[in-house]
């Protein structure tokens, strides 16, 4: 049975995000900022969601290595800089150890009185928003499949890795979609690839999440990437039945101008408190 | 009271010291405390092993209870020598079970506090009598509510059932040999699984006389995925009998 490895510091799973950094990602979203700004938002703080899950007392145990694929103008490229720009996927310590910057930033929270308050908050950046060129996802869904291939042949006995791919749509260097099924069917010992796709639109559509058919989706693109999407597995359409969505047996991971933090919070290192998001 | 077992298996060989379950047993006083820290966590160890410290100590929960027992894990830490990711960490708090058995001879009962999903189960020899807080393996799954150091996220204890969903008493005096074993999660749901599917193990639970033991079982099971790989305790209590007598290890 595919899925049950535990994660733990033997055996790390992987989480590889492959962000669209195109052009159109330039568009401006209903918050008033581009759609690449609120995707950088979004995975910094899923960074940091995921390095405070790992955090103890002794530090950041490397519970998941983490990679970030970036594509757009400069073809597909590692997604992070610095001291995290030798290689693409670095275990999560070493992602704690090298945010870009720490930034202040205003949270506006309830008083407690019926009032809103702004409480400074800090914000760590690892991965700074773009947005030029065409979309080449081909090239990106490859190079994703080089690192993956690579990282399964040197973890066969862990959980495999999740790919979480972030776009506006449409791929301007090929059709995507039978690189989607070769990734898919790279794996570990305990099951194959898993490939969410994300798509990020500034239509104004209501969220889709976790579909189990295409029909229904907005456009063309929502329906290619729900095609790309693997199959949930038993233990994420449990878990994500227990979060509220209406998930099916036949249900993909794709989602539509929905929150992709929650996405991360499905994999659970250990028994995981029910208080917990 | 009386313990015939008491041993653990960590999750990781690699890291023995990174058990996060603890157990105390005050068998002078009848009360047995297991406690399994949440692997998500900031420092459940320290957690677990606090919460297993006070029920032995306090086994009757009060309002006073947990919060005094969150204001000793707060003592612990320095807020300010913390890195970024440590203070995020011990803002979102540490997670862990509390499985308290406390004795009453006078009544012949045995009181069961089930906090989380540690396992307790009551046999008579080596006959199934009845397991709390879980009666299916099924319900292993579940996310469990656990006691926090973050007071906020247990507000589970101050509901008005709390006490009718987590304590059990069971009777014992009319039984011919009560047997409590103590188990954390992936024990627990490996036993109740097996006893569903027709194959009991609580001869074999019974019979572990040495923690080598424990671990050559929980080890072929993990090996054969027939057990989730966390960390391990198995606790075994007997109970004196109506004449007085501890029974033998059956």
């Amino acid at each position: 049975m595919p899925y049950i490895a535990e994660i733990n510091r033997s055996n790390p799973t992987a989480f590889l995000f492959l962000v669209d950094q195109s052009g159109s990602m330039d568009d401006k979203m209903s918050s008033g900022r581009s759609k690449a700004q609120q995707v950088a938002d979004v995975l910094n703080r899923t960074l940091a969601t995921l390095i405070t899950r790992c955090t103890k007392t002794e530090g950041t145990r490397n519970y998941f290595d983490i990679g970030v694929i970036g594509y757009g103008a400069n073809g597909a490229y590692n997604g992070f800089q610095g001291a995290l720009g030798s290689s693409v996927l670095h275990p999560i310590s070493a992602i704690e150890a090298s945010p870009l910057r720490i930034e202040e930033r205003q949270k506006r929270m309830d008083d407690g009185a019926g009032g809103i308050v702004e409480q400074s908050i800090k914000f760590l950046v690892w991965f700074e928003p773009h947005a030029s060129g065409g979309t080449p996802m081909c090239q990106a869904i490859t190079k994703a499949a080089e690192e993956l291939v690579a990282w399964c042949d040197s973890h066969p006995n862990s959980y495999p890795p999740t790919v979480l791919h972030i776009t506006d749509g449409e791929s301007t260097d090929g059709d995507p979609e039978e690189l989607a099924t070769q990734i898919r069917q790279i794996q570990t010992g305990d099951g194959p690839v898993l490939m969410f796709n994300l798509h990020v639109s500034t239509s104004g559509a209501n969220p889709v999440e976790f579909p189990a058919a295409e029909t229904g989706l907005p456009d063309a693109y929502a329906k290619l990437l729900f095609r790309m999407s693997s199959p949930l597995p038993d233990h994420l359409i449990r878990f994500a039945q227990e979060k509220g969505f209406k998930v099916s047996m036949e249900s993909r991971g794709f989602m539509f101008n929905a929150d992709a933090v929650q996405i991360v919070n499905f994999f659970n290192i250990g028994t995981r408190a029910s208080q917990l998001p | 009271m009386k313990v015939l077992f008491a041993g653990q298996v960590p999750k990781d060989s690699s890291f023995p010291d990174a058990n996060e379950d603890a157990f105390v047993l005050a068998t002078d006083i009848g009360r047995v405390a297991v406690s399994d820290g949440a692997s998500e966590s900031f420092d459940s160890k320290t957690w677990a092993h606090l919460l297993t410290a006070r029920f032995v100590r306090h086994p009757e929960l009060s309002a006073s209870w947990l919060t005094d027992a969150v204001a000793d894990y707060l003592t612990q830490f320095d807020l300010a020598q913390m890195s970024w990711s440590k203070q995020a960490a011990f803002d979102r708090g540490s997670f862990a079970t509390l499985l308290g058995i406390e004795e009453f001879l006078d009544h012949g009962t045995v009181d069961v506090l089930g906090v989380g999903d540690s396992l307790a189960v009551l046999l008579d020899g080596v006959d199934f009598v009845d397991s709390f807080p879980y009666v299916r393996a099924e319900e292993f799954q579940q996310r469990p509510e656990l006691f926090c150091t973050n007071s906020t996220l247990n507000t589970f204890f101050s509901s008005p059932d709390f006490f009718s969903r987590h304590h059990k008493t069971w009777c014992i005096k009319d039984r011919t040999a009560p047997i409590v074993l103590c188990m954390t999660d992936a024990l627990g749901e490996w036993a109740l699984r097996h006893a569903q599917e027709g194959r009991p193990v609580w001869q074999m639970l019974a019979g572990i006389e040495d923690v080598p033991g424990l671990k050559a079982l929980v080890i072929q099971e993990r090996l054969t995925k027939n057990m989730r790989i966390d960390d391990t305790t198995l606790v075994r209590l007997s109970f004196a009998t109506a004449d007085g007598n501890d029974l033998p290890n059956p």
